[in-house]
């Protein structure tokens, strides 16, 4: 059996884009279970570093920016598909699942299958919506308040304990102490992201990232939890460690089946330090750059997602195990100037067979 | 001799891997025709600039928006913004399709009784109803909305004078989570000035409760902006009838539905993150059928949507007047239209794609209007394929708004034509002549020569 | 002097000087090529005219315009005089 699975975000710089990890995670299932795989990369810029990494995409094709809009996307895969015929895809970037959601029709109708969570659920993850998560799904969630008018940012006190955190509706968030603080972030997370701009109540605790895949029936079908152990300036995990603790396992559970998730997911818990209660401060939609370890953990997550999206039956994995390590590196490549050419003047890279060895 | 098209001789230089903008493909569109009509020949028939309309294309909107809401509520009432576009031809359509009419001024209000309109169908809005105007309105059984205090005593001594009770509508505004907020129009609710100007105009005897209006915005991309209003206006009707009797009889939403245009700051274009008229239709229908109306005192729904009904009837069609290298090297292009007919590229960045692409590089590209004016920059960023001087170019969407805003400065307003449904063209307005614009001013003897 | 061009026929430009790469069209290679190859400036007008069907005066006009962009883009000498358009 041979399939051609295309994954987005080659990116790997100090900020990566998930896509790297999640076919080199495909790579190892595709080995594991004996089927020939071939990986097309889908690249938004020449110099992503993924598109010239040996043993990670066979194919790289640029793609025209989620901005351009769904049908500029569809016309560019149907153009690869000509070439390609792709069987499964996963989009690994939160800007472009809208337009994925979009053209997912057309693109069943061209053989590809994606794991997506329906528009519902995407909206209801934005952090604009966290306290409809709370309200009617019963999530616990920190207390929030949504802000389109800095005029009120001085009755905030009437609802939330300073200090807070303050997040632009997309990506970004600022520890404020005062009112003030919240001023000053509000006007910079509004002049980048637009609004809202939400307040949430801070809470001091421990925080722990879970990447899962969930069935859209409510199911979990396999989750990694981990702890973060080295993080880069950005706050993002540099180095983490996989960690087992029920009460998380069961947290991610009931939070997949109130929200009826489909496909991959990233889930941000906060354990507070007083009474250990658990609060969700985040869904992120797609896997998260660290999903590698679940490769070692023995849950490989994006193989799992690649066969649910072929429809295929498969048992639900059970949680992680603890005390699996990583720690990521950085390591200067050297591209061919040919390559680059290629990819700069045609949109296509196309790479020798891979020797039989390596499959 | 090649068998190969000439294109121009391009290069273009790789700036911080950015070169995946400038990438082939997929992204290079063109428009020829219109509704089957060659854009072509049209600017060779009535000149360049020109703005065109398409019948099919509004008629077409028009009824989808109608449906959408018929559909989710049994008593809906369009009325044409005439602010939006207020040639001729085009609110006779709107009204052909069954709209009323929603004007702002004395200035629409004759207009709209020009084009037929009965007083009875007219909505009066705005800040300043001079008072002549305000009378003949509320005389002729219009529905004036008010706006404020002011508004209300004046109404209040108009209804005096008639010696009957006059209906009217109480135009509010209130906290519906959309930024900026509109609170200058209308009474506010959130303070409770709104119910306090309620129970004034009761108490005062003169003047009946027939409606509440509120405008939530301008292109509202989230259609709960809208269910959050209705729900609170149909509380307010609901409140007022118990503590009045007087059942309110229509809801008015205003509106503010966004088009398909994209704004500057949005990031995925309009086609992607406008939501479809449904969802406005579903929010205001929800809001107002739980709200816990009795089913004989279901209010009627008014609306007053302009942008999304005619923006994307309207494309401009323009001419390039010259080819430039910019100081940083940035290619630039100026065409023949600028933002004096072309009011709102400040605020969306429109489509602007060729009429017929002759192939060669994209490139990223200013595309200036023909002012003497720095602010005439009618997209600061587009990919454009080479062009030569006379290549035409269409502008879209523009059918909102450029009309009525658009002025005499530096050149003179362009023709204006519509196709029929069956692709007759007709011109709607012709190019305007210096005599246009001079015939209203009076030049002192004493400076006219001999 | 153009012995730092790295030029291929698909149009990729790369400067060993500078290390910038560059996209040209199928025209723009067609002339840069030339360039290489020795061509004098005032030339290459004909070269267009030769390899497509063009009027001398478009031609001229495109040469002069591509000229000044590859001066602009210091990827020839800023002293090239450019062919006069007739």
């Amino acid at each position: 059996m041979s399939l051609t699975i295309a994954v987005t975000g080659l990116n790997a710089t100090d900020n990566p884009a998930p896509g790297v990890p999640v076919i080199r995670s495909i790579r190892a299932g595709c080995a594991a279970a004996n089927t020939d795989c071939h990986i097309v990369g889908l690249a938004y810029d020449v110099l992503d570093p993924g598109n010239y990494m040996a043993d990670v995409a066979d194919d790289v094709y640029l793609m025209p920016f989620p901005s351009q809009g769904a049908d500029v996307l569809l016309t560019r895969l149907e153009a690869i598909c000509t070439q390609r015929p792709i069987d499964v895809l996963i989009p690994c970037l939160d800007s472009e699942l809208s337009a994925y959601l979009r053209i997912q029709d057309a693109l069943r109708d061209l053989g590809v299958h994606l794991l997506l969570p329906d528009e519902a659920q995407l909206k209801l993850r934005s952090k604009a919506s966290f306290d409809v998560l709370a309200e009617r799904l019963g999530i616990p969630v920190p207390k929030s308040v949504v802000l389109t008018d800095p005029a009120k940012i001085d009755t905030l006190r009437e609802t939330l304990d300073f200090p807070v955190m303050v997040k632009g509706q997309f990506y970004d968030a600022y520890l404020a102490h005062t009112p003030l603080d919240v001023r000053m972030c509000f006007d910079r997370l509004a002049s980048k992201w637009g609004l809202p701009v939400i307040v949430q109540q801070f809470v001091p605790g421990t925080e722990f990232d879970v990447a899962c895949v969930g069935d859209g029936q409510g199911g979990v079908m396999g989750q990694v939890a981990m702890r973060k152990m080295q993080l880069t300036d950005k706050g993002k995990a540099w180095g983490g460690v996989t960690v087992c603790d029920p009460a998380l396992d069961a947290f991610v559970a009931d939070t997949v089946a109130r929200l009826k998730w489909r496909g991959p997911c990233e889930i941000e818990v906060m354990k507070a330090h007083d009474d250990g209660g658990l609060y969700l401060i985040e869904i992120n939609p797609r896997f998260p750059a660290w999903i590698y370890l679940s490769v070692g953990a023995g849950r490989n997550l994006p193989w799992l997602t690649v066969q649910l999206a072929l429809g295929h039956t498969v048992e639900p994995l059970p949680p992680a195990p603890a005390g699996v390590l990583f720690l990521r590196n950085s390591v200067d490549q050297i591209c061919l100037m040919d390559d680059f050419q290629s990819l700069t003047t045609t949109g296509e890279l196309h790479k020798p067979a891979r020797p039989e060895v390596l499959r | 001799m090649s068998h190969m098209p000439y294109v121009k001789p391009t290069i273009i230089q790789h700036i911080n891997s950015l070169a995946n903008k400038h990438g082939r493909g997929p992204s290079r569109h063109s428009l020829e025709r219109i509704d089957g009509v060659s854009l072509t020949e049209l600017l060779e028939r009535f000149g360049s600039p020109l703005f065109v309309f398409s019948e099919r294309r509004l008629r077409q909107r028009v009824r989808e928006v109608r449906r959408a809401f018929d559909l989710r509520y049994p008593k809906v009432q369009f009325a044409w913004s005439y602010k939006t576009n207020y040639l001729d031809a085009i609110c006779m359509v709107m009204h052909d399709e069954g709209a009323w009419a929603e004007v702002v001024s004395e200035v629409e209000y004759e207009l709209a009784l020009r084009n037929g309109v009965p007083p009875t169908q007219i909505l009066f809005n705005g800040p300043y109803k001079p008072l002549p105007a305000l009378k003949n309105a509320l005389a002729d059984g219009s529905k004036v909305h008010l706006d404020h205090y002011d508004e209300l005593y004046a109404a209040e001594q108009i209804a005096r004078e008639l010696g009957r009770k006059v209906p009217v509508t109480l135009r509010l505004n209130m906290d519906t989570g959309v930024h900026p907020r509109w609170d200058r129009f209308g009474f506010n609710l959130d303070n409770g000035e709104a119910l306090s100007a309620i129970r004034r105009l009761h108490a005062g005897g003169h003047l009946e409760l027939e409606g509440l209006h509120c405008h939530v915005g301008t292109f509202i991309l989230d259609p709960q902006a809208y269910g959050r209003a209705a729900a609170r206006l149909a509380q307010l009707a609901i409140d007022v009838r118990r503590e009045t009797g007087v059942p309110v009889r229509t809801l008015d939403l205003g509106g503010g539905f966004a088009s398909r245009a994209t704004l500057h700051a949005q990031y995925a274009p309009g086609t992607d993150s406008t939501p479809p008229v449904d969802d406005y239709a579903e929010a205001i229908a929800d809001a107002l059928l739980s709200a816990g109306f009795p089913p004989d005192e279901l209010p009627t729904l008014l609306l007053e949507t302009g942008r999304s009904m005619v923006d994307e009837s309207g494309s401009l069609i323009t001419r390039v007047v010259a080819n430039k290298r910019l100081a940083n090297g940035a290619r630039s292009v100026v065409i023949d239209a600028g933002v004096n007919v072309l009011f709102t590229s400040f605020w969306y960045r429109h489509d602007v794609l060729p009429v017929v692409d002759r192939g060669g590089m994209l490139e990223d590209t200013v595309v200036y209007g023909p002012l003497c004016m720095n602010i005439d920059v009618v997209r600061p960023s587009v990919l454009l394929p080479p062009l030569e001087i006379g290549d035409a170019l269409v502008v879209r969407p523009v059918g909102a708004y450029n009309v009525t805003q658009s002025m005499q400065f530096i050149r003179l307003r362009p023709a204006m034509i519509m196709i029929g449904r069956d692709g007759e063209v007709d011109l709607i307005r012709r190019a305007e002549e210096l005599d246009d614009v001079k015939r209203a001013e009076h030049l002192p003897a004493r400076f006219r020569k001999s | 002097m153009f012995d730092n061009l790295a030029l291929s026929d698909n149009g990729f430009l790369f400067d060993t000087r500078t290390g910038s790469t560059y996209s040209l069209s199928s025209t723009g290679t067609l002339l840069l090529r030339s360039l290489i190859a020795g061509a004098a400036p005032d030339g290459l007008p004909a070269v267009l005219v030769d390899e497509f069907e063009l009027d001398g005066r478009t031609a001229a006009q495109d040469v002069e315009q591509f000229l000044l962009r590859l001066r602009d883009l210091r990827l020839v000498a800023s002293d090239t005089p450019p062919t006069e358009a007739v």
